[in-house]
């Protein structure tokens, strides 16, 4: 099984969204450079956060994907993986994988599936709860549970996906659904970016913020 | 970071809190912060609202695990009413909360002996299974108060996803057919139902989404989904066309759509370029 790479935003993108909505599930696409390859490791650049609603009805999907296409050719990107994070905390019955999982690998057999193990999920992110499988078994059926995905830079992204989660920043993030409540909305996330990149380049000082005030007001 | 306005006056929070109780929003995290920030030291002003709004923060604390804060509204409400029943739900939940299932149990059951019809007992027993993840005795038991229950709309809504977590499309499309027979003025509704036929895919199935979705336009000219559901049936149908007045029907209704969705995007102030340009994409979902 080929591994799998997350960078920090992607990894930011889809922790926030599943925070977003926690009593919900929640789905969205990954995307990777234009040049991936189907062997060795897969490079996650980038996530789009979909639907938290009906996650199994097709229309929306598509209309999601077609757009989501286009914006990936312009920034060299391909659709390379899908993820989902389930509303239930333990799920005794199996269903079958979305379908939209079956069509991004039909159009890139290197992709993933990736799921979000909700028991490794913490507000405090001290380990990466998301699992990735790369290859259908027999059957035709993604081959679970998957490998551990890997992050770049892990502890550092670890730690800002901790302050976003604090801060609340999850309410920022505007995913395909939530576009289509309201075109203004950017389900590409361009602001968002912005704060996930200010959280991984000055892990520090958002902790600060509150203990420069108390230096002041001591030395006063 | 706060979502709300920090500077609202108690008034306007109360306000709030009743449209949501009205719409039944789930904000959980909002109720329990502005109780917190502004309505609880003026609580003792809100007259008859009182204990509803008690109940309210109680199960949006619940729902955030603050089993501080539940357990002071549920002592204040137990207080006041010591037989009642909906106020020994509350304490079935706090169970819930904390993963205590047989006491849960215990007291829903306890509920349902005092009385038969109590509706939100058993729709808490229901929501139990859901939350073990035993869907299927889930959908087995809503279809079992259903049966007593057949205009509970709420029951029907959460059938139907149940079924469509199952990918049983048929069956949601007949818990949202119940559905549209006694609203059939929703927008949303019609827009429901037409996804999941467009979902099961074939011909007559992409015809009565196409209905459905312009159905759910006309109703609401603002639900985007439906304009893009309109757009994506009547190429589906476009496509598969054999008669040609009717591939011309379709295409005629198919670039309304599109018109119609460049508009919103432009009062929206998004560009819609990028948007139309997709539109004609080659990704289906649906079965051949």
């Amino acid at each position: 099984m080929t591994e799998v790479k997350f960078s920090p935003l992607a990894y930011c993108k889809v922790i926030l969204h599943a925070v977003k909505y926690p009593h919900a599930s929640v789905n969205g696409v990954l995307l990777a450079p234009e040049n991936a390859k189907r062997d060795g490791t897969l490079i996650i650049e980038d996530a789009v956060p979909l639907f938290h609603m009906a996650l199994t009805l097709a229309p929306m999907a598509e209309v999601a994907l077609q757009q989501i296409d286009s914006y990936a050719s312009k920034n060299k990107l391909i659709i390379a993986g899908y993820y989902e994070a389930s509303e239930f905390f333990d799920e005794s019955d199996v269903r079958k994988a979305n379908r939209m999982s079956y069509k991004i690998h039909e159009n890139f057999p290197g992709s993933c599936f990736v799921t979000l193990r909700n028991e490794l999920l913490s507000l405090e992110q001290r380990q990466v709860p998301l699992y990735a499988s790369t290859k259908l078994d027999d059957s035709g059926c993604w081959s679970l549970p998957g490998k551990k995905v890997k992050l770049e830079k892990e502890s550092v992204t670890l730690h800002a996906a901790s302050i976003l989660i604090n801060l609340q920043t999850y309410d920022e993030l505007v995913d395909f659904d939530n576009h289509l409540d309201c075109p203004s909305k950017d389900w590409t996330n361009a602001d968002l970016e912005l704060t996930i990149q200010e959280a991984l380049n000055n892990p520090d000082d958002e902790d600060e913020e509150d203990s420069d005030e108390g230096v002041e007001l001591a030395n006063n | 970071m706060a979502p709300y306005d920090v500077n609202l006056t108690w008034q306007e929070v109360r306000d709030i809190f009743r449209t949501w109780r009205e719409e039944k929003e789930r904000r959980s995290r909002e109720v329990v912060d502005m109780w917190l920030l502004t309505l609880k030291p003026m609580a003792h002003k809100l007259g008859d609202e009182r204990f509803l709004v008690l109940e309210q923060v109680c199960l949006a604390a619940l729902d955030c695990h603050n089993l501080e804060v539940a357990d002071a509204c549920m002592i204040t409400i137990g207080r006041a009413f010591p037989k009642s029943l909906r106020a020994h739900r509350l304490l079935a939940m706090r169970c819930e909360a904390v993963g205590d299932k047989e006491n849960a149990i215990f007291h829903l059951e306890y509920i349902l002996n005092e009385d038969k019809t109590n509706v939100a007992a058993r729709k808490r027993l229901i929501a139990m299974h859901k939350s073990v993840g035993n869907t299927t005795k889930a959908i087995s038991e809503l279809n079992e108060y259903l049966k007593s229950f057949m205009s509970d709309q709420e029951a029907w809504q959460e059938l139907c996803d149940l079924y469509l977590l199952h990918h049983e499309f048929s069956r949601a499309a007949f818990c949202m057919e119940e559905l549209l027979l006694s609203s059939p003025h929703n927008h949303l509704y019609h827009e429901r139902f037409a996804e999941i036929k467009y979902t099961q895919g074939g011909a007559d199935n992409m015809e009565l989404a196409k209905a459905h979705f312009c159905q759910a336009a006309k109703l609401n000219p603002n639900n985007l989904r439906a304009l893009f559901g309109v757009l994506q049936s009547a190429n589906n149908l476009a496509q598969s066309a054999k008669v040609p007045s009717k591939k011309k029907e379709y295409v005629k209704l198919s670039a309304w759509a599109s018109k119609h969705i460049q508009d919103l995007y432009q009062v929206a102030g998004e560009n819609p370029a990028s948007a139309i340009e997709s539109m004609f994409g080659q990704m289906q979902l649906t079965s051949p």
